[in-house]
């Protein structure tokens, strides 16, 4: 079975590393994966990226 | 996903349990079957597994109760279910949606029926709403004209080319969410709503800190009136989904009056043409009358011509002999002359007295042979003189004739016409028109005044979305110059922490902005070039060199660089084939895809193109095929070993089929 997002993914790695190099790339990868995984229930995909991010920005706070 | 098996009971003419086994190879899957056994049945039992309806994804009120087997409510047997089993390599699917009597013992009707999803996983099964969901998420009503279709279905995609169009709009959505682009764009969407979560906490940290509080505040002024126009704008965006699905709606309205519309359009042509053609029959008609009032005359025509020669005849004898006299009696009169005068009055020769003698006795011998009319022969000519002038006046000129006899000819070529309107033209669009369930012109009227209507709504919502983006865009704008105000004037660790995370949503949301315009550039390239590619085989026209795709996904054909107007419905079927194959080869949804009789509009060539790349559409292919339009020889010689199954439909009675494996 082929890898749906190989495409998806190679567009948004550009992007990310010719105009936002400072974001990982696993963060895109991770929030495209939140996205595809729960495209039916807003509600469920927005509450996990929510928490996605918090998780992100708690790690920028104990590095700064 | 793959297909594993799909099993059908009690439901249209299957009374027992009847399995299609698909196999673990790509491939083909031919059930082959005759009119009536029970092809289209299958394509109703599928929408009816994956969205609970049956005539089609999006049908409502079917009714349930008339698709249980009779043979079966003979039996005592008043339910029907259709089940599938399908993995995506690493999990199990039994999806079982059945149609059950509601609390009743026998039903009757379609209210006694109500209708039971279940979904197993691995074993487990889900709850209601998880069940709903993840059937929605494996075959999304929209996009299921990809996977689930039949020739009538593929025709439908020429409202692609049509960019105004709410179908050509829902069905573009429909392709963008085949091909991933919801990823991106509610990726976009949601960061964007965390990002605002983000700027409302630094601007509370803003406020706090004493160095930047009155900026915070202005700029917090400026978040909530953002806030609001993103509210309005979502409002406004949400209505005209609502407009676009209304459009949608009354465009699938038109098609199926597409018809009608033409018969109506028609009927008012001929009944235009009826109003003409009578008019031009009574003017016929006054010119004849014109003409008739003369016609008497010709009744009397050949007798007055005869009677004018007999009497010129006899005119003629009288004068000649009148003339005769007269003519005589001036001799005579000359004659005397030359005696009295003794010079002739004519030639002026001087009479001599031996001549005398000579001239009396040819007096003597004119005046005996004179015959003058009598006084009954010159009243006889008078009188006929004046008939024959009488008679003359009778006579009639032969082009009026000729005049009259081509306006009766033409005449009568306009009552058949007229006849013709009337009797067959007008008679037969009649009855096409009854035959319509919805011929009321007025429908069509009031049809065609909504869509203006709703095309008018909807220019007006783009208006105000377009005035409310501009008005966010300026308050965008200063509130950035106020938060680098505020960057210069902060130094707070606490306040720059907050600056962060807005900072890092904003460079994440703009990934995915900038992602949704790439991606689907390149998508588009991808499926115009894999649509060519597949265009081009299944063509067997040479002269068509590529397809072209728009901005709805629509495919036009290209010939010598410019698109191929009024393509035929065969053409848009192989431009749909050629999409649907290209979205498969794209998307990150995948499926097998199921077809119901879509050749009956080919030449054999055609067939044998078109079935030669049906392994190309998807790794999974199941292929409904009537006997009579597919030569099953051919199709096992170009196919293969891509033929992986093949099956058949058999007749037990004229409700009962059964599903036999192999070839008839």
């Amino acid at each position: 079975m082929k890898n749906s997002l190989d495409e998806l993914l190679r567009v948004l790695e550009k992007l990310r590393a010719e105009n936002h190099p400072e974001i990982p790339a696993d963060v895109i990868k991770n929030i495209a994966v939140i996205q595809r995984d729960n495209q039916e229930s807003v509600a469920v995909r927005q509450g996990r990226l929510k928490s996605y991010f918090d998780q992100i920005t708690e790690r920028l706070e104990e590095e700064s | 996903m793959r297909f594993v098996k799909f099993a059908i009971e009690n439901f249209g003419p299957y009374l027992n349990r009847e399995e299609i086994d698909f196999t673990n190879q790509n491939g083909v899957t031919i059930i082959w079957a005759d009119n009536g056994r029970g092809k289209t049945t299958i394509m109703k039992a599928f929408n009816f597994l994956f969205f609970g309806n049956i005539e089609s994804p999006i049908s409502a009120q079917d009714d349930y109760f008339s698709y249980v087997n009779t043979q079966g409510i003979h039996n005592g047997k008043y339910s029907f279910y259709t089940e599938l089993t399908l993995s995506n390599g690493e999990d199990f699917y039994i999806i079982t949606r059945k149609c059950v009597p509601n609390g009743v013992t026998i039903p009757e009707c379609n209210a006694d029926m109500v209708v039971e999803l279940y979904v197993n996983v691995n074993g487990n099964i889900l709850s209601a709403d998880e069940a709903d969901r993840i059937v929605r998420t494996m075959m999304p009503e929209e996009i299921s004209r990809f996977f689930l279709f039949d020739a009538e279905m593929l025709q439908d995609y020429s409202v692609l080319l049509r960019t105004d169009s709410g179908s050509g709009n829902t069905i573009k959505e429909a392709i963008e969410k085949i091909l991933g682009l919801p990823i991106l764009t509610n990726g976009a969407a949601d960061v964007k709503r965390i990002r605002s979560i983000y700027e409302d906490e630094e601007n509370t940290a803003e406020k706090q800190d004493k160095r930047t509080a009155e900026l915070g505040v202005q700029k917090g002024k400026r978040l909530e009136d953002k806030k609001l126009q993103e509210q309005e704008l979502e409002a406004k965006k949400k209505r005209q989904q609502e407009l676009l699905e209304e459009m949608h709606g009354i465009d699938a309205e038109m098609q199926k009056i597409a018809q009608l519309k033409i018969l109506l359009d028609k009927k008012s042509r001929i009944v235009e043409e009826i109003e003409r053609t009578k008019g031009e029959i009574d003017a016929k008609k006054s010119e004849i009358v014109d003409l008739l009032k003369e016609a008497w005359k010709w009744l009397l025509m050949k007798p007055v011509q005869d009677t004018i020669l007999e009497l010129q005849g006899e005119v003629s004898s009288l004068s000649a002999k009148q003339v005769a006299a007269k003519d005589k009696k001036a001799i005579i009169e000359y004659m005397r002359k030359a005696m009295e005068t003794g010079t002739c009055p004519v030639c002026e020769h001087q009479v001599l007295n031996s001549e005398k003698d000579y001239i009396c006795e040819a007096i003597r011998k004119i005046e005996n042979g004179i015959e003058g009319l009598c006084d009954e022969e010159a009243t006889h000519l008078q009188n006929n003189m004046q008939m024959i002038s009488r008679l003359q006046m009778l006579e009639l000129d032969e082009d009026h004739l000729d005049v009259l006899l081509i306006r009766c000819k033409e005449l009568n070529g306009l009552q058949i016409k007229l006849g013709d309107l009337c009797d067959n033209q007008l008679s037969s669009v009649t009855i096409a028109l009854a035959g319509n369930i919805d011929s009321n012109e007025d429908y069509v009227r009031d049809l065609t005044r909504r869509s203006l209507e709703c095309e008018q709504k909807l220019e007006a919502v783009a208006e105000g979305i377009r005035g409310i983006e501009e008005e966010i865009h300026k308050l965008e704008e200063i509130i950035k110059a106020l938060t680098e105000q505020i960057k210069v004037t902060s130094k707070g660790t606490r306040l720059g922490i907050a600056q962060a995370k807005v900072q890092f949503a904003q460079g994440v949301e703009e990934i995915f902005r900038d992602a949704v315009g790439t991606y689907r550039d390149q998508l588009r390239q991808k499926v115009e070039k894999d649509a060519t590619d597949l265009f081009l085989k299944m063509s067997t026209e040479k002269d068509y060199d590529s397809l072209k795709i728009n901005n709805n996904y629509g495919l036009e054909i290209m010939r010598d660089g410019n698109p191929v107007p009024h393509r035929s419905a065969g053409w848009e079927q192989i431009v749909a084939f050629a999409l649907i194959g290209a979205l498969h080869r794209n998307a990150p949804l995948e499926g097998p895809v199921i077809m119901d009789s879509t050749f009956n509009r080919y030449s054999s060539n055609n067939k044998k193109k078109i079935i030669s790349v049906l392994p190309e559409l998807s790794d999974q292919v199941l292929l409904l095929a009537n006997i009579g339009e597919i030569d099953a020889n051919t199709a096992r010689k170009d196919l293969g070993h891509m033929i992986v199954r093949e099956m058949t439909l058999n007749r037990v009675d004229s409700e009962h089929t059964t599903i036999e494996k192999g070839a008839e």
